[in-house]
């Protein structure tokens, strides 16, 4: 064995190697198949395949070209065998099968979420233009955490980045109407999508009775991370409206105040309170931040050697 | 029962759906068919301890659930006999758990008439 070869197998010295039976350095599940293929070989056939090699922990995966060679009379005298590590190309093989699955799954459960959205929207809208305005809404709060989340490879999302984004056309060139304080908070990505439509929600709000409807308004949003004993702890935001028309609380409840109330509680075991304080609405949300959902995807890049 | 051949009056069905949004749907065209939705609710645990402790006629469960598959109400549905539909976002089969196969499983987005029919057929078929 060359010098290659020898790294290949963690080894330093061919004196390692002596005496090693080639089959003993393939996992016991593949030693028939191999052995097969050695006879083969040995038959005067070439051979190649994949195998999971047996004194490597965690296991390593080689391909491995077997070719006879003849002496003058067509006889085989020894064999000749090339071996390649192929591990991270397996690897990405199955991480990319696990993210065609769950990119299959999310889409699905997206267009059942998104139909549920139209079918909520409907019922409480008077009209086709309220109807339009409020769904393109929420759907494009949806689609800004997808497509920002996709921007990080799946692997969360910076609050004070996404809130942002969402808040932007609400800022209409007066920086100072949105003030957002906060430390550097990763979202995971089942926390981003379902914080991301509740904040949108309350920006909708905003914009029809509140803050957001008069020039001289204003909304904080403060946020800190609770660190947790045993988990990734919770994020704690408020949100809150200053210089807006007097706020009364609502005769009833519309679909985006529902959402608000009960979307972090149900999906996330979180808690959002809000308040129709006469000042303004503030709500309080409080979220754990474990990926309850964690994704196939987050779950195999981790798992990249 | 009434004449609608999808009627689900007074059938009590428990709904096990994570998303806000797409429980919230289920929910809407059970109950608008006459069910008495349980639930809906969002984890395992939850959805256990209903699936143990309510009078069930017949389960509606989301694959995917937090931590894990649903297969644990599944098997504490089948134990009491109490027939169930799974609906799921996976189109793979190997998804499915593994000791669970068999039952009917309904891919999201999936009809409002589709659901009904599942459920209707599952109480009948049940109740012969």
């Amino acid at each position: 064995m060359n010098p290659a070869g020898l790294r290949l197998h963690g080894m330093t010295n061919v004196s390692e190697i002596i005496g090693e039976v080639f089959l003993d350095c393939i996992c016991e599940t593949d030693r028939p198949r191999v052995t097969g293929l050695l006879e083969q070989a040995m038959g005067g056939h070439p051979a190649e395949f994949e195998f999971t090699s047996s004194f490597h922990d965690p296991p390593r995966v080689f391909t491995t070209s077997l070719v006879p060679l003849n002496d003058a009379d067509g006889t085989v005298v020894r064999i000749m065998g090339v071996a390649q590590e192929i591990t991270e190309r397996i690897d990405a093989r199955q991480r990319q099968k696990l993210m065609v699955q769950e990119l299959d799954h999310r889409v699905k459960n997206n267009l059942a979420a998104v139909i549920s959205i139209i079918q909520q929207t409907a019922s409480r809208s008077e009209s086709v233009r309220d109807f339009e305005i409020a769904l393109t809404g929420r759907i494009s709060s949806m689609g800004l955490a997808h497509e920002m989340l996709a921007e990080t490879g799946w692997q969360g999302l910076q609050l004070h980045d996404m809130l942002g984004r969402l808040l932007e056309p609400y800022r209409r060139d007066d920086a100072s109407r949105i003030d957002l304080r906060g430390a550097a908070i990763k979202l995971p990505a089942a926390v981003a999508t379902p914080i991301c439509m509740v904040v949108h929600e309350l920006a909708v709000n905003a914009a029809k009775y509140g803050s957001f409807s008069e020039n001289g308004g204003r909304v904080f949003i403060t946020w800190q991370h609770e660190p947790g004993a045993d988990d990734h702890g919770h994020l704690r935001l408020t949100w809150s409206e200053t210089g807006g028309p007097p706020v009364s609380p609502p005769t009833s409840r519309g679909r985006g105040t529902l959402l608000i109330e009960r979307m972090l509680g149900y999906q996330l075991n979180g808690e959002a309170r809000l308040d129709f304080e006469p000042a303004g609405v503030t709500c309080e949300l409080r979220v754990p931040l474990a990926d309850r959902h964690r994704s196939f995807m987050a779950g195999a890049e981790e798992s990249r050697p | 029962m009434t004449t609608d051949p999808d009627s689900l009056d007074g059938v009590r069905v428990l709904v096990v759906e994570d998303d806000f949004d797409v429980a919230e749907a289920l929910r809407l065209v059970l109950a608008t068919a006459g069910a008495e939705v349980i639930g809906p609710v969002s984890t395992v645990e939850a959805a256990c301890e209903l699936a143990k402790a309510q009078p069930l006629d017949a389960a509606v469960l989301d694959i995917a659930l937090s931590p894990g598959t649903s297969a644990p109400v599944a098997r504490t549905l089948l134990y009491r006999g109490c027939p169930f539909v799974f609906v799921t976002g996976f189109s793979n089969v190997e998804m499915l758990p593994e000791e669970l196969p068999g039952h009917h499983v309904l891919v999201k987005p999936v009809d409002d008439r589709t659901l009904r029919a599942a459920i209707h057929m599952l109480v009948h078929r049940a109740t012969g």
